[in-house]
């Protein structure tokens, strides 16, 4: 249970389940680096309505007598369909993420130490994040509907170099261990 | 039949409402058991509330509901409570919230800002072992800084002292009115800070003592003092009360140095040291009679107080003096 970072998120092939929602992951991004800056759900929504305006104008195309359509035309169509379950898929995937990261770190002194969740840029995005300083227990609250997946955890202390894990999707729902020794800045 | 069901839909509502809605309570002590008043609690979940200071007896309480919307206390995994005062560590404690079951009263501790925080992770680590236990109160000896000891090993020396002045210490102790119920021992640190009066009371704090021994040690240069060591130790009673501020004492020993191993070495340390300690248990006991009000405690602690003052004799002048400032303080208590 420790150190979540180091595992890979799609060794497992039950993880392909995900692959919806790291593509939307992966659109988020592309479009944070162009400037363009929304919540990942209205990102979401958008591309979805944007895909299902596609599918509309091709299958108005197609639908009248689909048997005389061309086959291009009709895989294209296919593929667009699944495109927009795919985005359905993974808001849905998204707005069932649990809404808060629970854990334990483990480190010598826990005393002035925070736990931060940080986006896909290394923005913060949790509301909370003090540690217990007897047992390192933290419960850190953030909105993967506004703020999308949680892409990283980032402990930090005054007295220390702050230290970010990665947190692959698997490990949202799950109690883990985080290991920190304070490296002075 | 509207009827029903809107009073069932109420019902249903104050049930989960009061599932949700914990009442937290509480106190804030330092590792000796001292209360602590005006102790600032914040209760976080996504937001940070604060709640009002704890009272003289270090306690505090708050009703959940009161505090944060109901739907956010119901997704809660746990309250978040954060305990600061000027002078103390910060600290936090993650209370959980299991759906039906009242929390436990919290019970937490600070550690004074200026002790234990000198002391690195790792000093914490080598001396847990040795902390005491809530209600216990040993004494603790920090390795001599000896100078000239060239025949013995400087570490036989430092558990020889350890052994005798124990015996010492404990002997008084126990003659005294004092004695009876106070367990009493003395342990050596495997720490090297002889002396330095900053980490004596980081130690002694960490570990919930009753007072911690240091010193230096001399083999006698000086005509006529050649073969003997000299002892200067500094006394440092730990507890500290509202009523009194922790006391230091320094008590110097001379004894023959062929006698450094001998387990008779304590026929020649002072009677001061088992005063020192008497001094010491007065001031833990004082301040906890005060929280409890127990004026038995106060007036059997006052006879013991007595008891030194009037056995002391030259050379004692510090200690009658602490021990006068803690009778007054006692009388004080006692509405005398």
């Amino acid at each position: 249970m420790q150190g979540g970072g180091r595992l890979d998120e799609t060794t497992d092939p039950i993880k392909l389940m995900d692959l919806p929602g790291q593509f939307l992951d992966k659109i988020v991004e592309v479009l944070a680096k162009v400037g363009i800056e929304l919540p990942a759900l209205v990102l979401q929504v958008f591309l979805l309505v944007l895909v299902l305006v596609v599918l509309f104008v091709v299958l108005r195309s197609v639908l009248p007598d689909w048997r005389k359509a061309k086959l291009l035309s009709l895989l294209g169509a296919g593929a667009i369909a699944l495109v927009a379950v795919g985005i359905v898929f993974g808001i849905v995937s998204q707005l069932m993420l649990p809404n808060r990261l629970a854990g334990r770190v483990a480190g010598q002194d826990l005393h002035g130490l925070t736990v931060d969740l940080l986006d896909f840029r290394g923005e913060p995005v949790s509301t909370s994040g003090s540690v217990d300083t007897q047992t390192g227990e933290f419960i850190a609250y953030y909105s993967p509907a506004w703020n999308g997946r949680v892409r990283s955890l980032r402990i930090s202390s005054a007295a220390c170099k702050p230290r970010a894990y990665a947190v692959p999707r698997s490990r949202l729902g799950t109690e883990s261990s985080w290991d920190f020794a304070c490296e002075k800045p | 039949m509207m009827r029903v069901i809107f009073l069932v839909l109420c019902v249903s509502f104050c049930v989960r409402v009061a599932e949700a809605a914990p009442l937290v309570s509480g106190t804030v002590t330092t590792r000796n058991g001292t209360a602590l008043a005006e102790v600032q609690v914040q209760v976080e979940i996504r937001n940070v509330k604060t709640i009002p200071p704890t009272d003289a007896q270090g306690r505090f309480q708050f009703d959940a509901a009161t505090l944060f919307p109901g739907a956010e206390l119901r997704d809660a995994g746990g309250l978040m409570l954060k305990f600061s005062k000027p002078g103390f560590q910060s600290a936090n404690k993650l209370l959980r919230l299991i759906p039906n079951q009242k929390p436990a009263p919290v019970a937490m501790q600070l550690d004074p800002s200026a002790g234990s925080a000198a002391l690195a992770p790792s000093d914490k680590q080598s001396l847990d072992k040795y902390a005491a236990a809530p209600g216990g109160a040993p004494l603790f000896l920090i390795p001599y800084a000896l100078s000239g000891v060239a025949a013995a090993d400087p570490n036989k020396v430092n558990e020889v002292l350890r052994a005798n002045l124990e015996r010492v210490i404990v002997t008084h102790v126990q003659a005294s009115a004092a004695g009876g119920s106070a367990a009493i021992s003395l342990k050596l640190l495997p720490v090297s800070d002889a002396g330095d009066i900053d980490r004596m009371r980081a130690y002694g704090t960490y570990l919930n003592a009753l007072a911690v021994i240091s010193g230096f040690g001399e083999v006698g240069s000086a005509a006529g003092k050649k073969g003997t060591l000299g002892v200067s130790s500094t006394f440092m009673v730990v507890p500290q009360g509202d009523l009194i501020a922790a006391p230091v004492l320094y008590v110097d020993d001379e004894f023959p140095a062929d006698q450094v191993s001998s387990p008779r070495l304590y026929q020649h340390l002072s009677k001061l040291w088992g005063r020192s300690a008497v001094l010491a248990l007065g001031v833990s006991e004082l301040r906890k009679a005060t929280a409890s009000k127990d004026k038995d405690a106060l007036k059997r602690i006052r006879k013991y107080l007595q008891s030194e003052r009037s056995g002391s004799g030259p050379g004692d002048e510090a200690l009658v003096s602490q021990l006068n400032v803690l009778i007054e303080a006692l009388d004080k208590e006692l509405g005398k």
